[in-house]
């Protein structure tokens, strides 16, 4: 399991189910590999409206999410999907769409030491992997993590990633990031929604339970 | 001691499978354990101690289980032969498993089957009937050889399938047998399973079914029809079956549904689900009435897991479902109207539609500047942006999030020459969509256009090649929807008539007979500017045929019939 500090799994029935019974389930259907996108979660009004305190439950500050904004494609070469959208292509990025950063994440895998992760948690090697998605109208258990990047303390961080000059497409996404941020903008739109639980997530569409039940 | 015996098929969890044997035993049942040979000697030999105080129980000589093999054939024959000779009361005998799970009180079971003492409960069916095979094999499980597993070489499984079926070999049934199948977890009269152990014909039989594949659900099966004298083709043990032909298993959060099902045993039991094993194994209270078994509420859940898993959500489209092409059953996921021409004919189409229908009516979603959603909002519903970047980065997602997020709110939307055509092929081939074209008239709002007439020839020359680009699409071989297309000319002769048409299909709550019609914009002169165009070399030939002088009639609405009043 590979997440960020920043990033909260919900998989389907992750309020009554261990992540044991998930593994354990996955293991005897011979699935190596689970997808979890990530759902860009954002606080109401301008970002450091509700400054954030060490120990606190971020989804506290922010509990919002975009719905149903997401663009899926295929990557031919490494067989992943591409998932971009949600706030940071609806804010950051409305008028070059492409340039959104991928949204897509395999964070749970049966590990074999010839397995590598190729960029980040987005896709991985080999390709079969990243197949989590079926193809034949079916669908498969997949969940989310939750990001709370968008935080108070988000500008200082892309000051800082700014600086630092390691992320993908030099910096593309952080340059447009500290942009925007400088007036302050309020990714919630009137057709944002609450988070509430994975059950919610699953009716959106957003993730599925697949054939566990 | 009572008169049911229990066979235990023991591999993992053996702490669970303790738990459960001191279950049954306690109630009074015999108890005689298969442990799997692949369990290591050391943690066999501690379950045994562990088990050893408990005085009507045996373990049984142990063999290799593989899934689909004979091992687990060879288990249950050698736990029955030892239930049969040490314990000569017991005169059912149910099969279950360590990761099996007593939901009623067993003494529920015991009185249940000693109501029914010649009757077997062993699911059996013919090859023909059953829909549940796994790989496609159904009779050939029983005519053709397996000797490569399929679990660990399914290609040589399938391989050597191909072969024989190609090469027309075969296997011979034994005389007398009719290969039936069905669940492995059974529940068998004495007087059965006996004489199933005890046919003079069994070294013959064993040797058959030692190369079926999965013999585990043929065996017994198959058997029990030679000497049952009553045979309940069902299993007494609850026990699911996902598309792969693996159990489903039950977790702590089933309870209530497991307890709602009135089944005597469920299976597979998660290890870990300690909730159930501790309301079902101690809580006797637990009790439900005592009814026929119906696990009707159950089977609803899990039917509807494995149709999620092999045909999912119509019309959606996210991380672990994204259908090939003409695998989506249904493109998007509800119905939608596209209308091409009309906004152009008609003055107050968008909102004389909207009226008419009730739907949500979009301006031109692909217009060339922003996506026109309906009232003029800036974000639709699931967010989205109006942006055309991010309408034109994916136009497929874009459609199929809209009527995705508008959940059965039927959408409709203009769409015309000037819009961004990228979409044309994918709503064409969507059985969802309605398209409705008026063809040339994308040619009115430039005739009310005040600009120079060579500009208005040169963008007339352009739309016209569009247009016929987009009626190609429509009338392509591979078109699902539903689609309509007019000529101009033709249309406004009465144009009332594919209006009703179209706003039926649409379908209202209340079908009523429109009783407003919309606004015809001025069409006089149309014809000559027609012919202008023609005279400055450009072929408008999508309308129809316009004679010079003429205008358009206001469409009307046909008077009412006229009724009687009594009084």
């Amino acid at each position: 399991m590979v997440v960020d500090p920043d990033e909260f799994l919900i998989y389907p029935f992750c309020d009554s189910r261990p992540l044991r019974a998930l593994t354990d389930w996955l293991d005897p259907s011979s699935i190596k590999s689970f997808s979890a996108m990530l759902i860009d979660m954002y606080p109401k009004g301008p970002l450091n409206d509700a400054p954030y305190k060490a120990g606190q439950n971020p989804l506290e500050i922010a509990p919002w999410f975009d719905p149903g904004n997401y663009s899926i494609k295929k990557n031919a070469r490494f067989g992943n999907l591409w998932i971009q959208g949600g706030p940071r292509m609806r804010v950051f990025f409305p008028d070059a769409p492409e340039k959104a950063p991928a949204l897509n994440k395999i964070p749970l895998v049966k590990w074999d030491r010839r397995y590598c992760y190729v960029s980040s948690t987005h896709m991985l090697l080999p390709r079969g992997l990243n197949l989590v998605y079926d193809e034949w109208g079916g669908e498969k258990a997949s969940g989310a993590l939750l990001h709370t990047k968008f935080l108070d303390t988000f500008a200082a961080k892309a000051q800082e990633e700014l600086q630092r000059k390691q992320h993908y497409a030099a910096s593309v996404e952080y340059k447009a990031y500290a942009q925007s941020l400088a007036q302050h903008p309020d990714l919630w739109c009137k057709w944002s929604e609450k988070y509430i639980n994975w059950r919610q997530l699953e009716t959106l569409g957003l993730m599925s339970k697949g054939n566990w039940a | 001691m009572a008169g049911v015996g229990i066979l235990m098929l023991v591999h993992t969890a053996l702490g669970r499978a303790e738990q459960v044997a001191r279950h049954w035993h306690a109630a009074g049942c015999p108890v005689v354990i298969h442990i799997d040979r692949k369990v290591p000697e050391a943690t066999c030999a501690q379950f045994r101690q562990a088990l050893s105080d408990l005085p009507n129980l045996r373990f049984s000589a142990r063999h290799r289980c593989e899934w689909g093999t004979w091992g687990i054939v060879a288990a249950s024959q050698s736990a029955a032969e030892v239930m049969l000779a040490q314990f000569p009361k017991v005169r059912h005998v149910y099969l279950a498993s360590g990761s099996c799970l007593p939901l009623r009180p067993v003494q529920e079971l015991i009185d249940y089957l000693a109501q029914r003492p010649r009757t077997d409960f062993i699911e059996s069916a013919t090859t023909a009937d059953v829909p549940w095979t796994v790989g496609g094999l159904d009779h050939e499980r029983f005519t053709l050889h397996f000797p490569f597993s399929w679990k660990k070489h399914r290609t040589l499984f399938d391989l050597y399938v191909g072969l024989q079926r190609r090469r027309g070999l075969r296997r011979r049934i034994p005389k007398g047998l009719v290969p039936h199948m069905g669940s492995q977890w059974w529940c068998l009269t004495r007087q059965t399973l006996s004489a199933i152990l005890q046919d003079p014909d069994r070294r013959q039989y064993d040797a058959y079914f030692r190369k079926v594949w999965i013999p585990d659900e043929s065996y017994f099966q198959t058997l029990a029809r030679i000497y049952s004298t009553q045979i309940e083709s069902r299993s007494l043990t609850l026990s699911k079956f996902d598309f792969q032909g693996k159990p489903h298993i039950f977790y702590g959060d089933h309870l209530q549904l497991l307890r709602r099902s009135d089944c005597f045993v469920a299976r597979k039991i998660w290890p870990h689900a300690s909730r159930l094993y501790e309301a079902f194994l101690s809580d006797s209270n637990a009790a439900m009435k005592h009814t026929e078994p119906n696990p009707g509420k159950i089977d609803r859940i899990f039917d509807k897991a494995v149709d999620r898993r092999t045909r999912g959500r119509a019309g959606l489209y996210m991380q672990s479902r994204l259908p090939n092409s003409a695998w989506e059953n249904g493109v998007a996921s509800g119905r939608y109207s596209v209308f091409s021409g009309f906004a152009e004919l008609f003055e107050n189409f968008e909102s004389w539609i909207a009226k008419a229908t009730g739907a949500r009516v979009h301006g031109h979603l692909f217009a060339p500047q922003r996506a026109e959603f309906a009232h003029d909002q800036t974000i639709a519903p699931g967010a989205m942006h109006q942006s055309a970047a991010i309408r034109d980065y994916n136009p497929r997602a874009f459609l199929t999030n809209l009527i995705w997020n508008a959940r059965g709110d039927r959408q409709c939307f203009q769409f015309g020459p000037a819009d961004t055509q990228d979409i044309t092929w994918f709503i064409s081939s969507d059985p969802n969509a309605q398209i409705s074209v008026i063809s040339g008239a994308w040619a009115v709002p430039l005739f009310h256009s005040n600009r120079n007439f060579m500009e208005i020839r040169k963008e007339a020359a352009q739309l016209q090649r569009i247009v016929s680009q987009f009626l190609d699409v429509l009338r392509a071989p591979h078109c699902k929807a539903r689609i309509r297309i007019w000529k101009m000319a033709e249309f406004i002769e009465a144009p009332m008539e594919p209006l009703q048409t179209i706003v039926d299909e649409i379908g209202i709550a209340t079908p009523r007979h429109l009783t407003e019609a919309p606004k015809l914009r001025e069409l006089a002169g149309f014809g000559q500017f027609l012919q202008n165009l023609k005279n400055q070399g450009m072929h408008p030939y999508l309308m129809g045929d316009f004679p010079i002088e003429r205008g358009a009639t206001q469409p009307n609405i046909p008077p009412r019939k006229p009724y009687l009043v009594r009084s």
